[in-house]
């Protein structure tokens, strides 16, 4: 069957084509046959779905006007708020709990006709790259049997990896929606810091966390981008103006920078994945810039200090009284270790030490890759520096860690990224990083259009 | 006494509200309000264990005070986001520029991107839990006679809501001061000169008042921190008198002193405190004393070792039992006894001995008790146990408040580890270069230097200057002083004159610059006297009218020469009998008359100048 694009789906269920119910049925029928082996999704509630699109239908039938999402089947990581579904965060602290509203980015999404099917499994509250922290068991990788699928999106990516929906939602901190993506081999996008409203999101670490979009294809990303971002009253930290997605530029003269040093810590076969990339991209008149970062080691450790400090501070509403259980009480040793971390370093005694340092390393790795991009449209290099490990296989928090390190750049920086195939390894997907000025959404859009057709 | 010995070290932290048009992070006004409140949302303190397994031990002893927290919330006055139910709005850039203003005063670099962060409060004045701030300024400092003082740090803060009463089951807050910018300004601590102190305070409040900050009770609060070597630091708050400050240092450094003697006798002694709390009522059935015999139960600690050191004084007029009836007094007791001062209070000797025996006090012990409803009573001598103990250990960290005679008294514990992270509800904002230029291009003066300025321009004395300066007039002063009017005139009028008018009930806030200019100019062509000002000025604030028509309606515009001039006549031609008889002795009797007709109409030389002439004339 020829893979049909994401938008021509939605004009085929707008011009009589193919039906929202039996777009919906076709997903129905393969999470059924998949998601015990797989476990992308925690939670589907497929008679709700059912009647959303048949009501659709019946709207298409009589010639009434239908929303730019019109019949997409979505799946919804579990950290985001989706009335009457269990937003657990696959934490056992709300295993009980059920969402009592939407998500600004759900109410856009229900506005435009999407249809949320269910919810993906993820690392607990977000906190991991492999998304074998979940309460509810790890989930495995469609693209490459037997290996995590990444994280924490994991379920997301997996679940349109395994085609049991047109499009996921995901939250990305630290490379959360990249990283899975990449190693899943679909495409993921993290928007620029404020671009999308936050609101109905559990936090992690509000300073870098954005919500966005998981797809097979640059149509699909493109979409959904159109309908989540945009200024929230809700959320004070939303831009003004939306990023403009309509921007179209042709590889020939798009100049795309390549940091050495993201190269260097990259495992070698993932680097020629990479490198054979760029080539084409070069073959097509794109210009590459070599380009110096100088502060890699830095991001790490900037990174997790800020991230436990915020993740601590979040935590706080989880005391046992209003929502689920006590979350130090059972919680797993990954949120745990963040929440004690957290507690120590935000000491006002102790700020001077580690978290004023960290926030001012921040401001200087922000300032250097801003500085980096004004020299170039993109910055193109590996999504993730290694392969993903089999499940099951025990890594120490360092090792795990060290998955994040090209990823979380863009989020110290608030600029926008996104991940998209470039090849494999042996049949393992390997992903393409791509990063932007901030606002510049669409420029990173236009050239994964250009790149997904090479 | 010698600083350098006793290992003084003091440091200054200064809050002062700035004067701007809305709050940090929210469109209100930054006034308070004594208007009914709209709404009353009722919240509960419950401290949560923190996750190294202890309660913060500031939040513990507020939590068991089993607090409501009552906000007084208004539709006009306040909004939303001082409740905590809206997220906040971006920062305030005028506060922000006052407060770069400051640091720029006080010598200090200011950072280049300003993070707003959420400091943790417990005591229910803030109504998220936390109080938002976030670091301006680093690195400044002072000279003073005594040497060269740091400014560590510049800080721009929320005020905290404002605490209007308490009530038996909690405390009631007032949302309007919630969210007035402050500056935090905190000295080096290692000041060890009292003076210095003292100097440094006043400095920082006269760079304080040369921009635009808020004036007034309770717009400014200076805390001291002060510790000595063998003590405990102990901040003192609520500072109004800056020449209390050497007196407040000298007082704190006698009783950390004091309770270091205290201490050290109790160690000797092997004073021990014990758990046990006994029930003495019987002790006191027929007792004389009023105040035992009122009492539900009167119950008691035996302190073993402590005998006469609880009487020792302190601090003039304060000895450890008032530190310990501080502490029993936070659990709803109005006092306690102890053996050191008994019998007393119609307590005979009798009874003390009774007492003793009853908790099976030897010589050497000491016995407090407290008369009192049980669960309060027993609250209260667990304090006063837990007081005793810290008296072994020597002097505890504690916040307390400043009296007025220079003592302080226990106010609570030092909070211990605040916690402090990013304020993520509010993008960074940057400090440009250009702001920063702007602001350094154009620095007020320093009130000295502005009394000192405004006295050599023009002519005014020390007294009028430093009113001016005082009362932040020197603006609207040298606006009027286009004029060419006397100086000397415009300034009383500012200084004086209109403060006489407002405590007389003249309503002169109605007055604007342009009114009051409006005013001088009359003077300055000539249409009315220097003395008729005064009414003028007034009727304009009562009746709204413009200055000419107050003059004309007062009947105070001064009359041409030539009407003058025929009034005059007239009165000398009444007169003739009179000015045959005396002369040139006229002038007084016709001088009265001749200004009871002009008065304010004419100037009183002028006058004086025709009368002689037409006296003269008929002589």
């Amino acid at each position: 069957m020829l893979k049909m694009e994401t938008v021509d789906k939605v004009d085929m269920i707008k011009n009589h084509g193919l039906t929202a119910s039996e777009n919906l049925e076709k997903f129905l029928k393969r999470i059924e046959a998949k998601n015990d082996d797989i476990n992308a999704f925690l939670e589907v509630r497929g008679e709700e779905a059912i009647k959303r699109a048949e009501e659709i239908d019946a709207r298409i039938a009589s010639g009434k006007e239908t929303g730019k999402l019109a019949g997409l089947v979505i799946g919804v990581k579990s950290n985001i708020n989706v009335e009457d579904f269990n937003v657990s965060a696959a934490s056992k602290t709300l295993e009980n709990y059920t969402g009592s509203y939407d998500a600004t980015v759900i109410r856009r999404i229900k506005e435009e006709d999407g249809i949320i099917i269910g919810m993906t499994n993820m690392d607990e509250f977000a906190a991991g790259s492999s998304t074998e922290t979940s309460f509810f068991g790890p989930t495995d990788n469609p693209a490459a049997p037997g290996r995590i699928p990444g994280g924490s999106s994991g379920g997301s990516a997996a679940a349109v990896a395994a085609g049991m929906c047109d499009l996921a939602l995901g939250s990305d901190t630290g490379g959360s929606i990249r990283n899975p993506a990449s190693h899943c081999g679909v495409m993921g996008f993290k928007p620029t810091y404020g671009a999308v409203s936050r609101q109905g999101l559990l936090d992690l670490a509000m300073s870098f966390d954005q919500i966005g979009p998981l797809a097979a294809d640059v149509s699909g990303i493109s979409l959904a981008l159109d309908v989540i971002s945009g200024y929230d009253p809700a959320d004070p930290t939303t831009l003004d103006s939306s990023p403009d997605l309509e921007v179209e530029r042709e590889l020939k003269g798009l100049r795309v920078g390549v940091v050495r040093e993201f190269l260097e810590v990259t495992d070698e076969a993932i680097d020629e994945v990479i490198q054979g990339k760029l080539g084409a991209m070069e073959d097509e008149g794109a210009e590459i810039v070599e380009l110096d970062f100088g502060y890699i080691d830095l991001c790490l450790p900037t990174y997790y200090l800020i991230n436990y400090v915020e993740f601590f501070s979040a935590t706080r509403k989880y005391d046992g009284r209003k929502y689920g259980h006590r979350i130090e009480d059972v919680c797993g040793s990954e949120v745990l270790r963040r929440i004690h971390m957290g507690s120590y370093i935000s000491q006002k005694e102790l700020s001077g030490k580690y978290y004023k340092r960290a926030l001012q390393a921040r401001s200087l790795i922000r300032r250097e890759i801003t500085g980096l991009l004004s020299h170039v449209d993109i910055i193109a290099g590996p999504t993730v520096p290694k392969l993903p490990h089999t499940l099951g296989e025990e890594l120490e928090p360092m090792e795990m860690y060290a998955y994040d390190v090209l990823t979380v750049i863009a989020n110290l920086a608030g600029i926008p990224a996104a991940s998209i195939p470039a090849g494999d390894v042996g049949g393992v997907p390997v992903g393409l990083q791509l990063q932007a000025k901030p606002g510049d959404d669409g420029m990173i859009v236009s050239a994964m259009r250009e790149i997904a057709s090479l | 006494m010698d600083w350098e010995k006793v290992g003084l070290k003091m440091g200054l932290e200064i809050h002062q509200q700035l004067d701007t048009e809305s709050k940090l992070f929210c469109p209100c006004r930054t006034e308070l309000t004594d208007s009914e409140p709209d709404h009353d949302i009722v919240r509960n303190l419950r401290p949560t264990q923190s996750e190294l397994g202890k309660f913060d031990r500031a939040a513990f002893e507020e939590a068991m005070r089993k607090l409501h927290f009552h906000y007084e919330n208004y539709h006009e006055e306040t909004c939303l986001v001082e409740a905590d139910e809206e997220p906040p709005h971006p920062l305030n850039p005028e506060a922000l520029e006052i407060a770069v203003t400051i640091a720029l005063l006080l010598n200090m670099r200011v950072v280049d991107e300003f993070h707003t962060m959420r400091k943790q409060v417990i005591d229910g004045s803030n109504t998220g839990g936390f109080q938002r701030t976030g670091l301006v300024a680093t690195d400044g400092h002072l000279e003073t006679p005594q040497g060269t003082v740091k400014i560590e740090n510049l800080c721009l803060e929320e005020d905290a809501a404002r605490r209007i009463r308490e009530t038996g089951d909690g405390v009631v807050f007032r949302l309007d001061r919630l969210g007035i910018p402050l500056v935090e300004i905190t000295t080096d601590p290692s000041m060890s000169d009292p003076q210095q102190l003292r100097e440094v305070a006043y400095q920082i409040g006269q760079i304080l008042r040369s921009t635009r900050v808020k004036r007034g009770l309770g717009t400014i609060r200076q805390d001291l921190n002060i510790s000595i070597r063998d003590g405990a630091r102990v901040e003192v708050k609520g500072v109004q008198d800056l020449d209390l400050i050497p007196e407040i240092v000298e007082r704190e450094v006698k009783r950390q002193l004091s309770l270091v003697e205290i201490r050290d006798t109790l160690q000797e002694r092997g004073a021990v405190v014990e758990d046990k709390i006994f029930d003495v009522s019987e002790v006191f059935a027929d007792t004389e004393s009023r105040i035992i015999s009122s009492a539900e139960s009167v119950l008691a600690v035996k302190l073993r070792g402590f005998d006469g050191l609880i009487g020792v004084e302190i601090q003039p007029g304060r000895r450890l039992g008032t530190e310990m009836a501080d502490y029993a007094k936070k659990r709803g007791v109005s006092g306690i006894f102890h053996t050191d001062e008994l019998p007393a209070y119609g307590i005979t000797e009798e009874e003390v001995r009774g007492l003793r025996d009853a908790v099976g006090a030897s010589q050497g012990d000491a016995v407090v008790m407290v008369a009192h409803e049980r669960v309060t009573a027993e609250n209260a001598l667990r304090e006063v146990i837990r007081r005793a103990e810290m008296a072994i250990q020597g002097v505890p960290e504690e916040t307390r408040k400043a009296l007025p005679d220079g003592n302080t008294q226990y106010l609570r514990p030092l909070p211990t580890s605040s916690r402090m992270y990013l304020e993520t509800d509010i993008p960074l904002f940057r400090i440009e270069d250009d702001l920063l230029e702007g602001i350094r291009r154009n620095l007020p003066e320093l009130p000295s230097e502005k009394k000192e300025r405004i006295m050599r321009d023009y002519g005014l004395s020390e007294d009028l200057a430093s009113q001016l300066v005082k009362r932040n007039l020197v603006d609207e002063f040298e606006a009027l002083t286009e004029f060419r009017v006397d100086t000397t005139v415009i300034a009383s009028l500012l200084a004086y004159t209109l403060r006489e008018l407002r405590r007389e009930g003249h309503d002169v806030d109605g007055l604007g610059l342009d009114e009051l200019r409006d005013a001088i100019k009359l003077l300055e062509v000539g249409k009315i006297s220097k003395d008729a000002l005064r009414d003028i000025v007034a009727c304009m604030a009562d009746e709204g009218l413009a200055a000419e028509d107050a003059a004309r309606k007062l009947n105070l515009l001064l009359l041409a020469e030539d009407e003058i001039e025929s009034i005059i006549q007239e009165i000398v031609e009444g007169n003739l009998d009179m000015i045959s008889e005396r002369g040139m002795g006229a002038m007084g009797p016709l001088m009265g008359q001749a200004m009871g007709r002009l008065r304010g109409r004419a100037d009183g030389k002028v006058v004086n100048r025709i009368l002689r002439e037409k006296i003269q004339e008929r002589l």
